[in-house]
């Protein structure tokens, strides 16, 4: 009967203890949000890089969870790669917190931080659609360690997308997209 | 303290053998697993083992392992379907079953693990994982029981989770029992 008693009791501190200690987890879950990139938009030898400014505050899945947003499970940079021009390369995608206007491709390099990449393609013709699971694992800890930083911030940031430096190629992205799951308390 | 929860399960588990009234079986489990509240994991399946240990009367212990795949997860962007593998999942731990019945029991049951996550182009996450759920247990033969179980188990991350619902069916076997004195 002692014995009951006690693992009757052990039971309810286990109990107890995985609710205080684990708060609100119950109420919490994996949302998808995704900002739509320029479509087209092109990476042109000539220039060496696009830029494009992304608030996710115009993304109604971010702002309706933003206040409860405590990570992001998931990331991914979609889309349809082709080659118009020139020689195989790859596609490098980097970021900086907030509005910035980097102008070179050098400046970039030094300026901001590399969050994904490289996405590689063939020469003139090739076609690559890059969907989630090739995309998730091009991220790298750093950049997306200030895209969260910047998602659970202001929501902010500015994405530099760059060539094969030394690369004379024309890169159209078709349909691109960023895509975020949000993880947030409902 | 997830290691010090589930060492606690288990000197729960060996404190009435010292008394002298101890079942022990093993047992084998399986079925479907259903992420709850997650846009980029789909439903899949889960099986596993599990040992356990009937320590006294509405009482029993059981540390589990448990494997499971979650299946692919599509989602429509503005036109373009994108799809991400499945997360899967491998873990142990220990489940607390308060029993009532005969043949025929009806038991809730709680336990803690630790369950690591896994999938393609992500870093595997090793979370701390807590179960809740109710068993139907029904004993067509001497020694052998059937389990029917639907169970909610979220694995923590900080403060969120990722949840699951398990509904699994599984055998388990007496291997060895005292009278309980």
């Amino acid at each position: 009967m002692k014995n009951r008693r006690l693992l009757l009791l052990g039971l309810g501190v286990v109990a107890v203890v995985a609710l205080g200690a684990t708060g609100c987890f119950i109420t919490s879950a994996q949302i998808l949000a995704h900002f739509a990139l320029p479509d087209p938009f092109t990476i042109n030898g000539a220039d060496g890089y696009e830029r494009v400014y992304v608030d996710l505050n115009t993304v109604s899945d971010y702002k309706d969870n933003k206040d409860k947003l405590k990570t992001i499970s998931d990331l991914a940079i979609i889309g349809k790669f082709t080659n118009t021009n020139g020689p195989g390369g790859g596609v490098v995608v980097y970021i900086t917190p907030g509005n910035t206007d980097l102008t070179t491709p050098a400046a970039i390099v030094a300026g901001a931080t590399k969050l994904w990449g490289p996405g590689t393609i063939g020469a003139t013709g090739s076609v690559r659609t890059i969907g989630w699971n090739d995309s998730a694992a091009l991220f790298t800890a750093a950049g997306k360690k200030i895209l969260i930083q910047e998602a659970k911030g202001d929501g902010e940031f500015t994405l530099y997308t760059i060539g094969s430096p030394g690369t004379s190629n024309v890169i159209r992205v078709d349909k691109g997209f960023l895509v975020l799951v949000i993880g947030a308390g409902v | 303290m997830r290691k010090a929860m589930i060492l606690a399960l288990f000197a729960l588990a060996i404190l009435p053998c010292v008394a002298g009234a101890v079942s022990i079986g093993v047992g084998a489990f399986g079925g479907a697993s259903i992420p709850l509240l997650q846009d980029d994991n789909g439903q899949g399946t889960v099986f596993g083992l599990r040992a356990p240990v009937s320590l006294i009367p509405l009482v029993t212990v059981e540390p589990y392992f448990a494997k499971g795949s979650g299946g692919d997860k599509s989602q429509d962007i503005e036109g373009t379907t994108i799809t991400r593998s499945g997360i899967d999942v491998t873990g142990f731990g220990a489940n607390v079953l308060l029993t009532f019945g005969g043949k025929l029991q009806l038991y809730p049951f709680a336990g803690i693990g630790s369950y690591k996550l896994t999938r393609a182009g992500s870093d595997d996450l090793t979370n701390t994982t807590y179960t809740f759920g109710l068993g139907l247990g029904i004993s067509p033969l001497p020694k052998l029981s059937v389990h029917l179980r639907g169970e909610l188990a979220a694995a923590v991350d900080g403060a969120v989770s990722r949840k699951w619902a398990n509904a699994t069916v599984g055998v388990s076997y007496n291997v060895f029992s005292t009278p309980i004195p």
